[in-house]
């Protein structure tokens, strides 16, 4: 089959799919099941991107929608592409066996909406993934923006508006004057925002200075990545269903806003022009203090939360920013590690939020007080919360111990000691805040017959759950082949 | 090969744990694992021995074998599980969650012996943590919760330090195989500070004393054996003459000892004795790469193990955790008297128990290199476990002379007054006889003394109170006992190599001049005649007290 053909067929299915669920929300179950095949289809569909892209020694293709000037929308094959939206594809389907779980216990009438929205989103990640240029990037960050806003107000009463206005506002505002100003920047200096592995910039003779600050453009427009302080929006969109937490914090969201900073660090400035601009001078310290005080903070916040989902998102926060410093590091070996972090939050991080929504969704706990032996009854769910904590701690035998072990590979290869400093302090940290909760679950006992909980049954959610678990642990044994894969 | 099947066996034991709930099933296969990890891991250091990991090639030499540390190691964690093992299976109540996690911990301990490649010894450190913290979190007592979670966070600081540096070593020296490193790189910083956590360097300590207090009393047994012992040997494998070290072991040795002295319960002064002789051990291993440390560790924990077994006795029988608590708890006949007291007299250094064997070779490693400070330090150690173990024989001893003051004794003052004769003049003898063994008759000659000290204890013990109520078991546990140490030190002789001339045990890093220093021919023995001296007054005040 025509690999262009396959490409544009990823990025199809998923807007496809935001309509046909439509015409099915009176037929839920044939609903579900097509939901559910088309995600698989588009997961078929990037894995054999991925085989012909391999097989046919890193073949080309390229979609041009429009093309006016030196300003056009395309999207393009590159392995750093086909990756994420390999991991994309393949968490939405999962996302769907879990929601609908979810959405069931909830008896929620307003299905159809929220899986339609939820496949927009998905089409959106597509295409930033595959996006060929900056701008391509910028305009589906929008529509991300705009697809999952429906669903984070999809519980809207008068106490969650503030919370959508906020994750409104702070995306749109940062996106559309600092993003934009960046992309407008670029397209000035350089006539063109094609990403390429060697940067667009070398040769055009700027200022530590000016580079300095539109570098800036981008760490705080592109709010997606969650960099403080514009990462407000982040602990403000937990008034959204916990699938949709899910999707904003561990599949297309944030991971889109880390992917696109990565593709401006790696592909539009290029690590060694970064490197050579930037780290002769003061200034690199502060361009890479920003997520090392993201991280700490953001951990550190976390601590005192006790809403189960808040905590996770400013743990989020803080991860984020793991991979925004693994790339600053500036070394090819940085940016493969931070793209293995992205794999390892995404993993990680879904089970967490899958987890908490079983508690929230079947057991109706909201905070870590609640969770008083919540293992014996829900074992399956504190099982992946578990392992989901432990893997992002960077425990042994889980895919987060492989990507902090090539995050500290690349900063130590850098002799950049600074980086690893904070991943002791953050790792500490992080300890702080999951490990009371998982002590909460195994071994606090009730103190009362008040606190024990009705759950209900959800085999869809357990499924999700296992699934993403074992991914955490498989992926470990396969991380030596994904970061061979990333630093051919 | 070692890693797959410790792994396997991981797995296994991970899934009886979460998937069968027939209690008698589990512990049944618990016990078949247990014999077959120790028989694997037999099997794999049979076979690399005959493929020439050591010098040799005869499968049962290597049984002989006391140079091979690693295999010490072997015998010396197979062997406290099963004892621990079997002691817990006389505990009621046990969890069986928590059988499978100290299952699994031993498991992955071996694991750590037995890796030369530093990556692994990675991946097995950081279980280990997870472990150890689920061992405390499932104890029943009322602060479990701070423990568990500080000892986690602890050994987490400390597993992301060994992260760290063990990457930068791959880095450095192209390999994860693990070598004598020196102090002069980040990863040697990272990797030693990452084990001198997980040895409780101050101030990071507090996880030891807190977590061998507050889990369960038969879990303390095994958490203090494996995590630190673990650490001591990659602590030897990596740094051993490092002098540093002796600076940070005299830093753990002098705190142990000082907070021993404020601190009423227990648990936590047997735990401040643990943390001593770790500490004692770091500070030889600052003055020699001689395997000889590690021995006197192993023989130093398996002499306070019988002491956490009676601190759980107490604990369950007569609920007594601190010292206020125990009056009237202890019979010094009892099995708990008698193990009390030969606690003493191990940390004494008593000729003829393997305290004195131990710390007879240290003496002999260290007199020269470390102009005998390390007197100080032994003296530290001896006084710290002394400050358990004696509060607990005065009020044994008064509450036996209690309960003991109606019986008419058969044999009057001038009877004791010869059995007292007898068994010093005996001890004195045979100790003084055991200084010089260099052959296997003296060493035989020794190996009687211990029996004839053994029997000649509890001679004195019975001809003052004329008690038989525990008459055969404590004479079996004295016989065993001594039979244990002296077969140990038969061996020694019988082989090639002498732990009398420990230039022979330490195989390239002693010069022959040096050699020539330590040998026992060079060597007066009037300090450790001395040591004696006081020592046999020490003990005729405890027993007259």
């Amino acid at each position: 089959m025509n690999i262009t053909l396959i490409l544009a067929l990823t990025l199809l299915v998923p807007l496809l799919t935001t309509f046909i669920v439509l015409f099915l929300h009176k037929h839920p179950n044939t609903r579900d099941t097509t939901n559910t095949t088309l995600a698989v289809v588009s997961f078929v569909l990037s894995l054999i991107l991925l085989v012909q892209y391999i097989n046919n020694n890193y073949l080309q293709a390229t979609i041009t929608i429009i093309k006016f000037s030196n300003i056009n929308i395309y999207f393009t094959l590159s392995k750093i592409n086909i990756a994420f939206a390999l991991m994309v594809n393949f968490l939405w389907i999962i996302s769907i066996i879990y929601t609908v779980g979810y959405l069931r216990a909830y008896k929620s009438n307003k299905q159809s909406i929220f899986f339609s929205f939820f496949s927009l989103s998905i089409f959106a990640t597509n295409c930033i993934a595959f996006s060929g240029n900056l701008v391509t990037s910028f305009i589906f960050y929008e529509i991300l923006t705009l697809a999952t806003l429906p669903l984070v107000g999809f519980y809207y009463t008068q106490a969650t508006k503030a919370n959508v206005k906020t994750y409104l506002y702070t995306l749109t505002v940062t996106s559309v004057t600092l993003f934009l100003a960046g992309v407008v920047t670029i397209l000035v200096w350089a006539n063109h925002t094609n990403y390429n592995v060697n940067g667009i910039l070398y040769g055009i003779g700027l200022s530590q200075l000016a580079v300095f600050v539109s570098f800036l453009l981008f760490m705080f427009g592109v709010a997606k990545a969650g960099i403080m302080p514009v990462h407000i929006w982040l602990p403000n969109a937990m008034v959204a269903p916990t699938p949709v937490s899910a999707l904003l914090h561990a599949v297309a969201v944030v991971k889109s806003g880390v992917f696109i900073m990565l593709k401006v660090i790696n592909e539009i400035y290029g690590i060694n022009y970064l490197y050579n601009m930037l780290t002769q001078s003061w200034l690199y310290y502060i361009v890479i203090t920003i997520p090392l005080a993201t991280i700490i903070i953001g951990s550190s916040v976390a601590i005192f939360q006790n809403s189960i989902k808040k905590m996770l998102a400013y743990s989020t926060v803080s991860q984020l920013s793991y991979i925004v410093v693994a790339g600053l590091i500036l070394t090819p070996a940085g940016v493969s590690a931070a793209y293995l972090h992205i794999l390892a939050h995404a993993f990680s991080k879904i089970a967490l939020f899958f987890a908490a929504g079983a508690f929230i969704s079947l057991a109706h706990i909201y905070n870590i007080d609640q969770l008083k032996g919540i293992a014996k009854q829900m074992p399956i769910t504190a099982f992946a919360f578990t392992l989901g904590a432990l893997s992002l701690v960077g425990t042994p035998f889980t895919i987060g111990f492989s990507s902090k072990y090539a995050i500290i590979n690349a900063a130590l290869l850098a002799s950049n000691y600074y980086v690893v400093v904070v991943i002791i302090i953050s790792t500490i940290l992080q300890l702080l805040y999951f490990m009371p909760v998982i002590y909460t679950m195994y071994f606090n006992t009730h103190t009362s017959k008040q606190n024990q909980h009705t759950i209900i049954k959800s085999k869809s959610i357990n499924i999700a759950l296992l699934v993403v678990s074992a991914c955490i642990i498989l992926l470990f044994f396969a991380s030596p082949y994904v970061l061979m894969y990333l630093n051919q | 090969m070692i890693n797959t099947i410790i792994i396997f066996l991981l797995i296994i034991s991970l899934l009886l744990i979460f998937f069968n709930n027939n209690t008698l099933f589990k512990r049944s296969i618990m016990f078949c694992f247990i014999f077959l990890v120790v028989f694997l891991n037999l099997f794999y250091m049979a076979q690399s021995y005959t493929q020439g990991e050591t010098s040799g090639g005869n499968v049962f030499a290597l049984f002989a074998d006391f140079t091979n540390i690693k295999f010490n190691f072997l015998i010396f964690f197979s062997a406290l599980f099963i004892i621990g093992f079997v002691f817990l299976s006389s505990v009621k109540n046990t969890n069986i969650t928590e059988i499978g996690i100290i299952f699994t911990y031993f498991a992955t301990s071996l694991g750590i012996i037995y890796n030369k490649n530093l990556f692994f010894v990675l991946l097995y450190w950081e279980i280990l943590a997870v472990l150890g913290a689920l061992i405390i979190a499932f104890s029943n007592s009322v602060v479990k919760k701070s423990v568990a979670i500080n000892y986690f966070i602890v050994h987490a600081l400390s597993g992301v330090l060994f992260l760290i540096g063990t990457i930068n070593y791959s880095n450095l020296y192209f390999t994860f195989s693990i070598t004598n490193i020196n102090l002069s790189n980040f990863a040697s910083y990272c990797l030693l500070f990452a084990l001198l956590i997980n040895l409780a360097l101050p101030p990071l300590s507090a996880w030891l004393v807190n977590g061998y207090s507050q889990s369960s009393s038969y879990s303390a047994i095994f958490l203090a054996i494996y995590t630190t012992k673990s650490a001591v040997f990659v602590l030897y494998s990596l740094f051993a003459n490092t002098p540093i070290l002796a600076i940070f072991g005299a830093i753990i040795t002098t705190y142990a000892f000082i907070l021993a002295f404020f601190e009423a319960n227990l648990r936590k002064r047997l735990a401040y004795n643990v943390m001593h002789s770790l500490g004692l051990t770091v500070f030889i291993l600052g003055f020699t790469s001689n395997a000889i440390a590690l021995s006197y560790l192993l023989i130093a924990t398996l002499f306070k193990l019988p002491m956490f077994f009676v601190l759980h006795n107490l604990q369950h029988k007569h609920n007594a955790t601190s010292l206020d608590t125990i009056y009237k708890k202890i019979n010094i006949f009892s099995l708990n008297g008698i193990i009390i007291t030969l606690f003493a007299l191990e940390n004494l250094s008593f000729i003829g128990l393997g305290g004195y064997v131990a710390k007879y070779w240290l003496h002999i490693q260290l007199h020269h290199v470390a102009h005998y400070i390390e007197y100080i330090f032994v003296a530290l150690g001896a006084m710290s476990g002394s400050i358990l173990a004696f509060p607990l024989m005065h009020k044994a001893i008064n509450y036996t002379k209690q309960i003991n003051k109606n019986i008419t004794y058969n044999y009057g003052f001038i009877m004791q007054l010869v059995a007292y004769v007898l068994v010093f003049a005996l001890l004195l003898a045979y100790g003084i006889g055991g200084l010089f063994a260099v052959n296997v008759k003296q060493a035989s000659i020794y190996m009687l003394e211990n029996i004839i000290t053994a029997v000649a204890l509890y001679t004195v013990f019975y001809a003052i109170t004329k008690n038989y109520s525990n008459a055969l078991p404590n004479i079996l546990y004295l016989l065993v006992s001594a039979v244990k140490l002296s077969v140990l030190q038969v061996l020694n002789t019988t082989t090639k190599v002498n732990i009398y001339k420990p230039s022979l045990i330490a195989k390239s890093k002693i010069s022959n001049a040096n050699y020539k220093a330590l040998s026992i021919n060079n060597y007066s023995g009037k300090q450790t005649l001395l040591a004696m001296v006081v020592l046999a007054v020490v003990y005729v005040v405890i027993i007259l007290l």
